[in-house]
Formats: C-alpha cells, sequence, structure tokens
C-alpha cells in the first residue's frame, strides 16, 4: 500500500511542466537542454527550478503524535504525518526536555521498527474487518461480519460459557502487546468484570527477573537510562542493548566517553560487546558461576563494604546452627512473630531484634547504636547461632575464578581483574536483560550478582541491578484497569499455567536427560513436576485449570509457547465453545481464531504510555481514523460488553456468584464504562491525563498538542521521581533508611523455605542451564530478543525483512558450518526429539562453534511448512520459584512466580534437502 | 574549497549501534517509491564485509593518483539485492499459499552480511559503517557526468543530479567509488542521497541525522570554527574519510572504532584491540593509529575527573546542538 506513490505518468508531467517554464523563459533547448554549461563544481548551477521536485515529496497535510504501544520498554514520542487520510512516515518529536546538564538528554528516542510502522498498518496482513472464521480452525478461510453480529454471537457464546459451566472457565488472557494505559486497561476491565483467567504477563514470556524480587523484594524498580551516564562501571551481564534496547543504548557509550569501564558478558561477540572495553566469552548458561567468582574475589580479597552489609542486608542476620534456620522472635518469645529475626551488637555483646523486618512494628533500617556483627558464633538462650554472612562464605569459597573457568570458560585472571574494578569502581551497574528470566538459573543469576553488588556498597546512588524495567505509580490506571479492585480477574502464575494448561509436560520429559539435568540445574523433571503440584497443592501458587472459552487479545500465544503446537491443540481442544481474536494483525494466533475482531493500531487510537527506561508519558492522538473498520480496543471491549449486557437481561440471567463477589453480565456495559462516563479510548485517555497527580496538571489539550508529558515526583514507586535527577532504584532504601518489601526487610541472602531447603540453595549459589549436555543433542542454542522485530511484531514488515535475510534465519559458526557442509544462505534443518524446523543459515564467526543462534520472534507462518522453532523447544520451571508461604515470596503477579524458561533446549543441525523444503505453490 | 560554503557530516562509529533507524528514516523519507525501491542513499553495513552494493570497494571508480577519473563499473541489481514482496494476502488471508515468503529467493540485500565481520571465535571482530553520499570536494560522479548534469550546490556544497538535464547514461553510477549514485530504470535517470536539502533549506538536519538514536551524526559547516564539525575534523583532527585514497576528498567523516582486546591462547586478555589497525588503516587511512590514541587520552581524562572538550562534544550532551545549520 503505497498510497503515497508517484505515478509516473504524474512525475513525468511535473518535469515536463517545468522543461515548458524553460522554453517560455526563451532558451530553445526544451527537450534536451544541451545548453554548454560552465564549470558545475565551483559556479552556480543557472537550472536549479527542478529542485523543487524534491521539495515537494517532503509535503503533509498535519502532524499527529503516537509511541508504539507493543511489548518493547523503548516508549518513544514520535511525529505522525499525515497525508490524504492516509500516515505516510513518521520521525521522532526529539523535543524531550533535558532533566539536568550534565546528563545528556534523551532525544531522538526510537528505531528502526518504529520508523516504518506506517507501512506495516496498512499491510495486507493488517485485519480491516470483523472476520468469522468459514471453514475449520485454522484453515484460512474467512468471512467478514459486521460488528453487531460478531459481537452479538460472541456475546450469547460467553452467556453459554458461564450458564452450562459457571464462573472460571473463559481465559480473557491479554498479551504483551497492549502496553498502553488505555488499550490496556480495556481488556484489563473486562477480565476483572467477567473473572476471566489473566496469566502473568511476565512470567509466561520468561522475563521476570525472580533473583531481583528475591534479593530486593521488587524486580521492577531499575535505573532510568539517564542514571546510567553517570555509572563508572557497566556490566552488560545478559543483556544485548545495541539490538534491544536501542532508544536508550547511547547512555552506555556516552557513559565510556564520560570515563565508565564497560564490559560485557555473553557467549558471542554480539553487536553491543563490540563497543566495550572488554567482551568476557561466557560458556551459555554458566552466568551464576561467574556471579559466584565475583563474590568469591570480593570476599577472598575483602573487597567487601561492612557499613552498607550491616544496615542494608540480611548478613548480620542470625541463623540457628542446629536447623540452619534464621533466628526468630518465636524461637525466643511464646507467641513471637515468625518474622522478626536478629542480628548480634557487638557493642552490647547480645542478640538484638533487627527494626523493619515485615513483622516488626519499626519500619527503618537505621542501626542506631546497634553495630551488628557480620562474622562469628553466638549463644542466644541457649541457641548456637552463626550469621548470614558465615553461610555466605562458606558457599562462596567453593567458588574461586580457577575453578570455576570449567563451566565458564573464562580466564581467572580476567575475572579476578573484574570483579577488583567493580568492587573499587564508584557506581557500579549490573545490566541483566530479559534473556537471564529465560533460564532454568534465572534466579541464581540476579541473587548471586546482587550479592557481589550488596557487597560492595551498590546501592542505589552507587549503583546496582539493572532489571530493564522502570514502574511508575499510576493508581488511576490500576484502579480503571482492575474495576476499583472490586472484582478480580483469575490472576494465575504465568509459566506454571502454560506449561500445565498446555500439556507440555510429555514434551519436557521426551527432550531432557533425567539423571543428567539433575546434575546441570539441581531438580530434575519428575522432581519439577512433583514440586509444580506441591506448590498448588499447599496454596502458594494458584491455577484454575481446564477452560472452555477463550478471548485472547494482542497476544501471539501460539508463537510464544514452547511445544507450540501441542500447545495449540490442546486450548483449542478445551476452547470448545468459543475462541475470539483481538488484534491488529492476522498473526499465527489470529488464524485459528473462531472470531478475528480488528483492534487499531498505534497511530488509530487516543492513548498514554509512560512504562520504559524514563520519565515521560507518550501520548497518542488518533493520527488517523481506525484503518478500514478497526476500533481501539477499548471500544471493541465497550462494544462487547454492550452485546452481553443486552443478550443477559433478554435471557434473563441475573447476577452469577462467583466466590464472594457476583458476576454480573445484566449489567457489564454501564459497570465497564462507569456508567456511561468512558465509552471511548479517548474518554477514558482523558479521564487518566484529568486524575492522575504524576501527570503534574497538565491539560489533556496541552498534553495532546506536544506529544508527551514529563511526570512529576508523584510518579516514583520506591520514592520520588526527582525533577531534576536521572532515577536510581532504592534510594528509599539507601538515603531514607526504609525497608526493602522482603521478609527480612532487607536485601536478602538467606532463604529458610523448605523447598530452598531442599535444593541447597539457601544462600545463593551456582547451577547451570539444561543444554546439550542434559540431552541427546549437541549443540547449545539460544533465541535472543530480536533486533528486527518486538517479538513477533514487525516480523514481517517487508522494508524490515529486507534489511535481513527475507526469511528465518539461524546463526552459525562458519567452522561447524563447513564441518556439516553448510554454506552461507543455504537452508538447514534444526532437529531434537520434539521435531524440526527449516531456516537460512547466515554465518556469524562471533558465536561458539558449538553454538547455535536464532532470534526469536519469527511467526510460525514465515517457517518453511509452517514449523516454527518453539514446536521443538522444551521449557523447564524452577521449582524455586514457585514458593510461597515465605515473606515477599508469594503469588505476585509480574513480581514473583516462575518463568517459562526458554534457552534450555538443545539441537542438532543438517543441510535441508530438497525433499524436505518443497514449496507447493498452493496447498 | 569549490564551492561558497560546505555542508559537512561526522559520524561516531564508537557509538553507531547498528539499529539501521537512519536506514529506514531515509528510506520512508526518499526511496520506498518511484523505482527508487531498490536504493538506499543511506545504508549501514558491516565491516569488514562486502557492503552496499555487494563488493563496492572493489568496483572502481574515483581518481588515480595524478587526479585521472578511474575506470569503475556499475553494480547489478543482484549486487544491490532485489527488493522482494510477500505473499501477505495469499498466506494469511486467504489460505491459498502455504507460508509467507518472498517471492524471490533472497541471496543479497542492503544489510546481508550483518555483524559477520572477519576472525576466528573468540578474536572475531566487526563494526558498523553508516554510509550515505558524500557530497565530495571533488566529486568522480560529477566529473565523470557528459551532460553536465551534476552540479555542487555554491551555498552548502550539496552535490545533486539534475532530474531533468540527466539522461540516465550512468557514466556517475561507474564513477563514484562509494557507489553512492543509484540508475532508477523507471525514470531512466541516476538519483543519489541529497543530504535532505529540503530539510536543510528549513533549518533542519537530515532525516538520518536527525532521527539517529546512537546519536552519532554531527552536522554543519566545515568553514563555521565554533561548530562541530571543524572541532573534530580540524581541531581535533579524530574524523578521518572513508577511503581518501580514492581521491574524491568526501565532506562525510568517521570517528573510527576502538575496540575490546583481543585473547591469548590461553584466554588472557592481550593489550591488543581486536580490530587490526592495518584494516582500518585500509578504510580511514593512515592516521587511525593516532586518533584512538587521542580517544584513549582523553577518555582517560574524562575517568580521572579532567575536562575534556572532545569527550564533551563526542557525548553530545544537548541532541539538537549536534547540528550547527546557519
Amino acid at each position: 500500500m503505497h498510497m503515497w506513490k508517484l505515478k509516473r505518468r504524474n512525475f513525468l508531467k511535473g518535469l515536463s511542466l517545468t522543461t515548458a517554464g524553460a522554453v517560455v523563459s526563451g532558451k530553445g533547448w526544451a527537450l534536451n537542454r544541451l545548453e554548454p554549461i560552465r564549470n558545475t563544481l565551483s559556479s552556480e548551477y543557472p537550472y536549479r527550478s527542478w529542485e523543487d521536485l524534491y521539495r515537494s515529496e517532503w509535503d503533509w497535510d498535519h502532524i499527529g503524535h503516537a509511541a508504539h504501544c507493543i511489548n518493547c520498554m523503548g516508549n518513544c514520542a514520535w511525529d505522525v504525518y499525515v497525508k490524504d487520510g492516509l500516515v505516510i512516515r513518521e520521525e521522532q518529536i526529539a523535543k524531550y526536555p533535558m532533566v539536568n546538564p550534565n546528563v545528556p538528554d534523551a532525544n531522538p528516542r526510537g528505531c528502526q521498527k518504529g520508523a516504518v510502522h506506517s507501512t506495516s498498518m496498512y499491510e495486507a496482513d493488517r485485519l480491516r474487518h470483523p472476520l468469522k472464521r468459514a471453514g475449520e480452525r485454522g484453515e484460512g478461510k474467512w468471512q467478514r461480519i459486521s460488528w453487531d453480529q460478531a459481537t452479538e454471537e460472541i456475546a450469547d457464546k460467553v452467556i453459554d460459557i458461564f450458564e452450562k459451566y459457571g464462573p472460571g472457565k473463559l481465559k480473557t488472557h491479554q498479551g504483551s502487546g497492549n502496553q498502553t494505559m488505555v488499550r490496556q486497561s480495556g481488556p484489563n476491565r473486562f477480565a476483572s468484570l467477567v473473572g476471566g483467567i489473566q496469566l502473568d504477563g511476565f512470567t509466561v514470556v520468561g522475563d521476570l527477573n525472580t533473583g531481583a524480587h528475591l534479593a530486593y523484594g521488587n524486580p521492577l524498580e531499575s535505573f532510568t537510562s539517564d542514571a546510567w551516564f553517570d555509572a563508572d562501571y557497566i556490566m552488560l551481564g545478559m543483556i544485548n542493548p545495541n539490538a534491544t534496547r536501542i532508544p536508550d543504548a547511547h547512555y552506555i557509550w556516552e557513559a565510556k566517553y564520560n570515563g565508565a569501564r564497560i564490559i560485557s558478558t555473553a557467549p558471542d561477540y554480539n553487536p553491543s560487546s563490540i563497543h566495550t572495553d572488554l567482551w568476557m566469552p561466557i560458556e551459555q548458561g554458566s552466568d551464576p558461576f561467574l556471579a559466584m567468582s565475583f563474590v568469591n574475589v570480593i570476599i577472598e580479597e575483602k573487597l567487601y563494604k561492612p557499613e552498607f552489609m550491616k544496615e542494608q542486608t540480611d548478613l548480620p542476620m542470625l541463623v540457628r546452627r542446629d536447623n540452619g534456620k534464621l533466628l526468630r522472635e518465636s524461637d525466643l518469645v511464646d507467641g513471637g512473630s515468625d518474622e522478626v529475626f536478629y542480628h548480634w551488637d557487638l557493642n552490647t555483646n547480645q542478640a538484638v531484634m533487627a527494626k523493619g523486618s515485615m513483622g516488626s512494628e519499626d519500619k527503618d533500617l537505621k542501626l542506631g547504636d546497634v553495630d551488628p556483627a557480620l562474622e562469628g558464633t553466638f549463644e542466644v538462650n541457649g541457641i548456637d547461632v552463626t550469621t548470614v554472612f558465615e553461610q555466605v562464605k562458606k558457599e562462596a569459597a567453593k567458588y574461586p575464578p580457577e575453578k570455576t573457568r570449567k563451566q565458564t570458560g573464562l580466564n581467572a585472571d580476567v575475572v579476578r581483574n573484574e570483579a577488583r574494578l567493580m568492587a573499587k569502581s564508584r557506581k557500579a551497574i549490573i545490566m541483566l536483560g530479559y534473556i537471564t528470566s529465560s533460564y532454568s538459573n534465572c534466579l541464581y543469576i540476579g541473587w548471586g550478582y546482587a550479592l557481589a553488588l550488596a557487597l560492595t556498597g551498590h546501592g542505589g546512588r552507587t549503583g546496582g541491578l539493572d532489571t530493564s524495567w522502570v514502574v511508575w505509580n499510576h493508581p488511576k490506571w490500576t484502579e480503571l484497569a482492575t474495576f476499583d479492585g472490586k472484582k478480580s480477574a483469575r490472576y494465575e502464575p504465568g509459566g506454571l499455567g502454560e506449561v500445565l494448561r498446555g500439556d507440555m509436560m510429555d514434551g519436557i520429559r521426551r527432550h531432557f536427560d533425567n539423571k543428567k539435568l539433575k546434575e546441570r540445574v539441581g531438580f530434575d523433571v519428575d522432581e519439577m513436576e512433583e514440586m509444580m503440584q506441591e506448590s498448588i497443592d499447599e496454596g502458594w501458587m494458584p491455577y484454575y485449570g481446564e477452560i472452555k472459552g477463550m478471548i485472547s487479545i494482542a497476544d501471539n500465544t501460539f508463537r510464544r509457547n514452547k511445544l507450540a503446537e501441542h500447545y495449540r491443540d490442546e486450548h483449542l481442544r478445551q476452547a470448545s465453545e468459543l475462541y475470539v481474536n483481538v488484534n491488529v494483525r492476522m498473526d499465527s494466533t489470529a488464524e485459528w481464531a473462531d472470531y478475528v475482531l480488528p483492534a487499531a493500531s498505534h497511530y488509530e487510537a487516543w492513548d498514554l504510555r509512560t512504562q520504559g527506561y524514563h520519565r515521560f508519558c507518550n501520548v497518542f492522538t488518533e493520527s488517523v481514523p481506525p484503518v478500514g473498520e478497526s476500533k481501539p480496543d477499548w471500544d471493541i471491549m465497550a462494544l462487547l460488553t454492550k452485546k452481553i449486557q443486552e443478550r443477559a437481561i433478554a435471557r434473563g440471567i441475573g447476577p452469577i456468584q462467583d466466590g464472594d463477589v457476583t458476576r454480573d453480565l445484566h449489567t457489564i456495559h454501564d459497570d465497564y464504562t462507569m456508567n456511561g462516563k468512558l465509552n471511548t479510548a479517548l474518554d477514558a485517555c482523558r479521564y487518566i491525563v484529568e486524575n492522575s497527580p504524576e501527570f503534574d496538571g497538565v491539560t489533556f489539550e496541552e498534553a495532546a498538542e506536544r506529544g508527551f508529558i514529563v511526570m512529576n515526583e508523584h510518579a516514583g514507586t520506591n520514592q520520588p521521581l526527582q525533577k531534576d535527577q536521572p532515577y536510581n532504584p532504592f534510594t528509599a532504601q539507601t538515603d531514607g533508611k526504609k525497608p526493602y518489601d522482603t521478609l527480612t526487610g532487607r536485601i536478602t541472602f538467606y532463604v529458610d523455605h523448605p523447598r530452598f531447603e531442599r535444593l541447597k540453595s539457601t544462600v545463593p549459589t551456582a547451577r547451570l542451564y539444561a543444554g546439550p549436555e542434559a540431552s541427546k543433542f549437541p549443540l547449545h542454542f539460544y533465541s535472543p530478543h530480536a533486533r528486527w522485530g518486538i517479538h513477533s511484531n514487525w516480523r514481517s514488515n517487508k522494508y524490515l525483512l529486507r534489511l535481513q535475510r527475507g526469511e528465518p534465519n539461524i546463526y552459525i559458526n562458519p567452522k561447524l558450518a563447513e564441518q556439516r557442509g553448510i554454506k552461507d544462505g543455504d537452508r538447514v534443518k534444526l532437529f531434537n526429539d520434539n521435531g524440526e524446523f527449516f531456516a537460512q543459515a547466515k554465518f556469524y564467526p562471533s558465536i561458539p562453534v558449538n553454538s547455535i543462534m536464532m532470534e526469536h520472534g519469527w511467526e510460525p507462518h514465515q517457517y518453511i511448512h509452517r514449523k516454527p522453532m518453539n514446536n521443538s523447544h522444551a521449557t523447564l520451571l524452577q521449582p524455586l520459584e514457585l514458593v510461597g508461604g515465605w515473606g515477599h515470596l508469594k503469588f505476585i503477579y509480574a513480581m514473583w512466580n516462575a518463568n517459562q524458561v526458554i534457552h534450555e533446549s538443545s539441537y542438532d543441525i543438517a543441510l535441508a534437502t530438497a525433499d524436505e523444503i518443497s514449496d507447493p505453490r498452493a496447498v | 574549497m569549490a564551492v561558497k560554503r560546505q555542508l559537512s557530516m561526522v559520524l561516531d562509529l564508537n557509538k553507531c549501534i547498528g539499529c539501521q533507524t537512519c536506514t529506514a528514516a531515509c528510506k520512508l523519507m526518499w526511496t520506498n517509491r518511484n523505482g527508487r525501491e531498490f536504493m538506499y542513499w543511506n545504508n549501514v553495513e558491516t565491516q569488514p564485509g562486502k557492503g552496499y552494493p555487494r563488493d563496492y570497494q572493489n568496483m572502481g571508480g574515483g581518481f588515480d593518483e595524478n587526479g585521472g577519473l578511474r575506470l569503475g563499473r556499475q553494480p547489478s541489481q543482484d549486487d544491490y539485492g532485489i527488493p522482494w514482496e510477500y505473499n501477505y494476502e495469499e498466506a494469511l488471508m486467504t489460505g491459498t499459499d502455504p507460508w509467507l515468503r518472498p517471492n524471490v529467493k533472497p541471496t543479497w540485500g542492503a544489510n546481508w552480511d550483518e555483524d559477520e565481520g572477519l576472525g576466528e571465535y573468540p578474536n572475531s571482530y566487526y563494526f558498523y559503517l553508516p554510509r550515505l553520499c558524500n557530497h565530495c570536494a571533488n566529486p568522480a560522479c560529477l566529473a565523470a557526468c557528459t551532460r553536465n548534469a551534476i552540479y555542487k550546490r555554491q551555498e552548502d556544497g550539496i552535490v545533486l543530479v539534475d532530474q531533468e538535464r540527466c539522461r540516465g547514461y550512468r557514466y556517475c553510477v561507474n564513477a563514484c567509488p562509494y557507489k553512492k549514485v543509484y540508475f532508477n530504470e523507471q525514470i531512466s535517470k541516476s538519483e543519489k542521497c541529497i543530504f535532505c536539502y529540503p530539510r536543510i533549506e528549513k533549518g533542519l538536519p537530515t532525516a538520518c541525522a536527525q532521527q539517529c538514536v546512537g546519536r552519532i551524526r554531527w552536522i554543519g559547516y566545515r568553514d563555521d570554527e565554533e561548530g562541530p564539525i571543524h572541532l573534530l575534523v580540524e581541531k581535533y583532527k579524530v574524523a578521518l574519510p572513508l577511503h581518501p585514497e580514492w581521491g574524491t576528498q568526501p565532506n562525510v567523516f568517521y570517528v573510527p572504532p576502538m575496540s575490546p582486546s583481543k585473547y591469548g591462547p590461553n584466554g588472557e586478555a592481550l593489550d591488543e584491540s581486536r580490530i587490526p589497525l592495518e584494516y582500518l588503516e585500509s578504510l580511514f587511512g593512515d592516521r587511525v593509529g593516532e586518533v584512538l590514541a587521542t580517544l584513549g587520552a582523553e577518555r582517560q581524562a574524562k575517568a580521572e575527573g579532567r575536562d575534556s572538550e572532545l569527550m564533551d562534544t563526542l557525548i553530545g550532551y544537548k541532541h539538537a546542538e549536534m547540528f550547527k545549520l546557519s
């Protein structure tokens, strides 16, 4: 769709007009104009009127504003150029104000994907009308129907499900594709009203930094990217920001010019490693061993900072030597709290209650006159005790760099040197991207690095863990999305829900060798399954079982889940009554729906977005009306609830009891719209702007005019967002002495939960990932986030594909390719015991010889025979991440539950035969 | 200087992240239509590599030591890469094609050898090289045009192909050693990067520079002693032209890339950059070592808390101030 394209005829007409002008002006060379021209290099060229040609191509009718709402932490303000009712291009607004004169400004945020969205929105896979399946599910036959028919039929099905099966049988999961305030809150409000199942958006895709939650009690408290600039040590621990944090990456390289040391640890010499001072070529999945070696060196060489450890961490907490449990008030006092703990005061030589724990009334970390011991053994009321730090030391002693070289492959001197530099730095940041959470040892990675940072006093203004997300404080948005908390969706742990409902256990069992798996990751598949069940039985993690219907919103669930085809079949079997897909384009999940409802895209609906690495709320101004008959998600849900309400009344359906609440289908539209107050995305957008103090009283009109809002101090969740300072995490704790949201109120390095004891993980330690050694296949495989898409979004954009290989490709070391007779550009087969897929081989000398890499996110329908990578990917769940009943370790949406991990499976590779990839013209 | 004033661009390869936002920006600004679809007036290529168009560095063109035009050749369509299309409708909306795929077998494209580079693990190396028309002081395209249809604008030195006068002889395509002039078959004329002169005339930087999220591009006039170009090219001498030996005197300059240390046989970090100096010299001339030393020293100054005008400039605190267009 290139409506802006100049037709050749018009183009030539334009030329002949100017030529005619030349004739009139008396120059007789009209046709060829071959009159002699003097030196065109150094004298004025006489015939420049033609230059209007290109000037006329830079033209538009009006400019709107938008960001891109997909699950990308970029969140960048764009101008949207509209000509003849169509978006012709976009360009960053690039007018964010400077926050502090000593810190580079944030302009111009954006990336190549945002820069071509105006082409995707008109592509032929864009959904323009409500569609109803006209053949079998997935057959690709569609009938165009009206909104009225679609919503009426869906409404009746929804009511049928409630009537036939009761509440709780409808999965209304909204995926990560809707990250904006209005778009997200519509479907979420709907889910709250119907009690639909909503899985944890982080853990469904393996994005939750569980080690950070374990340590700090909050995985979503992190740095704004401008706070990287004044660091003098940055480790790109498991992140490739040049490819996946494109709008923010500049702060790292500016920090480098500002004098910072930048290092990267990654199996491949990736696009970010190339700009570092040192790239550490770490063995895939061995990162906890590197973290523990840092800890080892810091302790052994006494590079730690006792002051920070005593106040900010649980390292001085007392541990019973008889049973390894933390010493609790309940151990010493009848009826005492089991959430109050002790440290040993060196000034008074006695155990003293530590302030600030969950059970403590004194919510303060200030030590006052107490000088807690970090080391030693003591006796309290006849109980032998020692400190957490003693336990940590004992474990850390096992990991000198000379010893962990076996796992990490890294030279010990290199590791020692880095540990020293990190320890001595003024502000050290260790960045862990979302790839961290896609490994079974995620928890150990974050926990180990958190320990290395805490030992060396890096917290708050002096650095810490960067977890790739800052969550801002938006009470009004939350109220809107959750129906004021009066009724709730059925929130469910992501990884657990996907594995169970997707019936993945057989595929998992098929791939991993139980004995070897246990040696590497610390548990086998049977134990994992048993512990999953225990977590459900103990009430640590909820699971809502089989479904009857599914309304899937902004979620490419059949692409992203592991053992994908089986997962899909299982969901389609369960959702026998109804499967509705709300989407902007025909993705690999929409293709299987009974009904597809077309949603408005980024430039077509009013909206707001703040989540990201910065303090700006970007405003979406509906630059053009929704394409075709598509509608904003908010409006779609308004329309759907309207029909449900009408049909419920017509069918005589009253309140339906669902636990403590009723599901009121007969008033659902009134409830959804606040009795007619919020009927459209524009209404909801205005409502949020006008009722959110963090937006600093800006008027809706001002916000829309500028395209962004600068948030004020109220936006900070953990501490105020200061007007002129980049946001460093946990300064409320380091400066203000507010307790962390952890059981002990401190950065946590000791967990005496029975499962942590069982898996020998009471203190930070190291485990490997599964990999080839735990399977029958020789090649490591990893699928990092994509440079060329945000998951599957924009993966099929032709302008972007033309800058890649045009089809799914894997990265292979030329040496391995040579061994297997593979040339660059060949189609290869990747296979294991769960299946196979085909892709183009791309040479990449920067990857280890025994590894294959493939960016994730390709649509199943882009693969030869539609066989995606995920068919043959088996996942694991980390049982520790399913623990509950221990202070901050309990099911918390987006904070604590198990990730569906991604990189554990292994493969073999062969050149694809012509038969295998034969390409029939038609099905 | 042959022109009254000369616009110029400096690109810092130490900040280029290879994201291709510039490429996308330029594509939608100028080349997604009208027979220009295969062209990338701005491209970003991985080096060492064949680049875009494929193997352009070995296609000849430019000038010899005596200032004579060297023979060059015109790249084939395959060298540029054919802008393939997709069967969205058939594969996704009507169920008639089995899967979504390009309509030609892709064999080359503008970013085909992305991240490939050279060397053996773990000592492989590569970096990104964004390229646009160099708006040379001595353009080979201009010298080769037999119709005198290529000229330098006196007020800003932008090199343009007169779209009325051009008759598509393609001598310019052959003569440009950077292969930054393209032949538009649809209109039988040659076209190239116009340094976004319609934007420049309104006081705005080029789309590639304005939209560069790595903040690697500075634009200004060569003669502006207060401007960033003078500071980087003349004062600190850290920005170098690509292939100066081709004799066209580019007005686009690059800060050459530093690189992390190389590893020895026992995994020990060596005191040696992984990109060989000789290789960088083959691209940017014999001053590369000097430039890298300057960058190292100035960076050290910042690390020690001393001032560095050079580092502050390369940091580029204010995006808008990276461009000085008056």
